[in-house]
């Protein structure tokens, strides 16, 4: 993860109008966005299309940034928000109202097959395919504090919701991932 | 074999809804102790800890931040030199 000073050095720079500066904060956080995108968006032109819309309007609001917060979570923010723009409608995938005991059994407990799961997750199309029927937001949360260690406060931040929020909805979404993987990834919540 | 078993002061639905909690490291000592305790003498919630926990695990390793491709970088870097 690079070091969050030097992040903050360098966007200080760019909101300088340092083309150099935000150009080390692209190589950074390049890759970072496009895969938090494609996880979003589900699709590789879509996402770079995101990737895209993030950094130019990083790029476009950088003299307003004041260094005050991470700049890890200020880009994955506007990548969400692009995530949001771009979307389509039709692919959303609604909230998983399922009740925690719900999703436990769902995920195998008391299950003699239980540890499948964490054989299937180590192939990483089968943990993408699984990843991709949960709802946005889920996707978004576990990729933010479990892929680009984002801490709670950030990913809260992201999310626009409380830490208590954050806890919940990652519990919720690995189970869910759980019972998406141990089902073969063909559980979409409707 | 039911969520409301109760093993070491406390039922397997009680410890399934801290399991996040447990895992983020978030419960305090005596709560801890109280689901560590019920983990180990409960099959069922011993397995599916270590499922959850190693699914957790499984995110970190396979899913791991990677590099742009050179293509696509260089096709955000024209676009980034375009905007002036």
């Amino acid at each position: 993860m690079p070091d969050q000073a030097d992040d903050r050095e360098l966007m200080i720079r760019a909101s300088a109008g340092d083309r150099a500066a935000f150009g080390a904060i692209v190589d950074r956080y390049g890759g970072r966005v496009f895969h938090l995108a494609r996880a979003l968006v589900r699709d590789d032109a879509t996402a770079e299309d995101v990737l895209q819309d993030t950094f130019l309007a990083a790029w476009r609001t950088a003299a307003s940034y004041r260094g005050d917060g991470a700049v890890a979570s200020w880009l994955y923010a506007i990548a969400r928000h692009a995530a949001q723009r771009r979307g389509r409608r039709a692919d959303q995938i609604a909230t998983d109202d399922r009740s925690l005991e719900a999703l436990g059994a769902a995920a195998g407990w008391g299950q003699p097959d239980v540890l499948a799961i964490v054989a299937r997750g180590e192939d990483r199309a089968a943990l993408e395919a699984a990843l991709a029927t949960l709802p946005a937001d889920d996707r978004l949360a576990l990729w933010l504090h479990h892929v680009l260690d984002q801490t709670f406060d950030d990913t809260a931040a992201v999310l626009g919701c409380s830490v208590a929020a954050v806890k919940s909805r990652l519990h919720r979404a690995r189970l869910a991932l759980a019972a998406s993987l141990r089902q073969g990834g063909d559980h979409v919540a409707r | 074999m039911s969520l409301d078993d109760r093993v070491a002061g406390v039922s397997c639905r009680e410890v399934l809804a801290q399991l996040g909690d447990y895992q983020d490291g978030a419960l305090a000592a005596d709560a801890r102790a109280t689901l560590e305790a019920h983990v180990g003498a409960c099959a069922n919630c011993a397995a599916f800890g270590g499922a959850y926990g190693g699914l957790v695990a499984r995110l970190r390793e396979r899913l791991a931040p990677r590099d742009l491709d050179a293509e696509r970088a260089a096709r955000l870097a024209a676009r980034l030199a375009a905007d002036e």
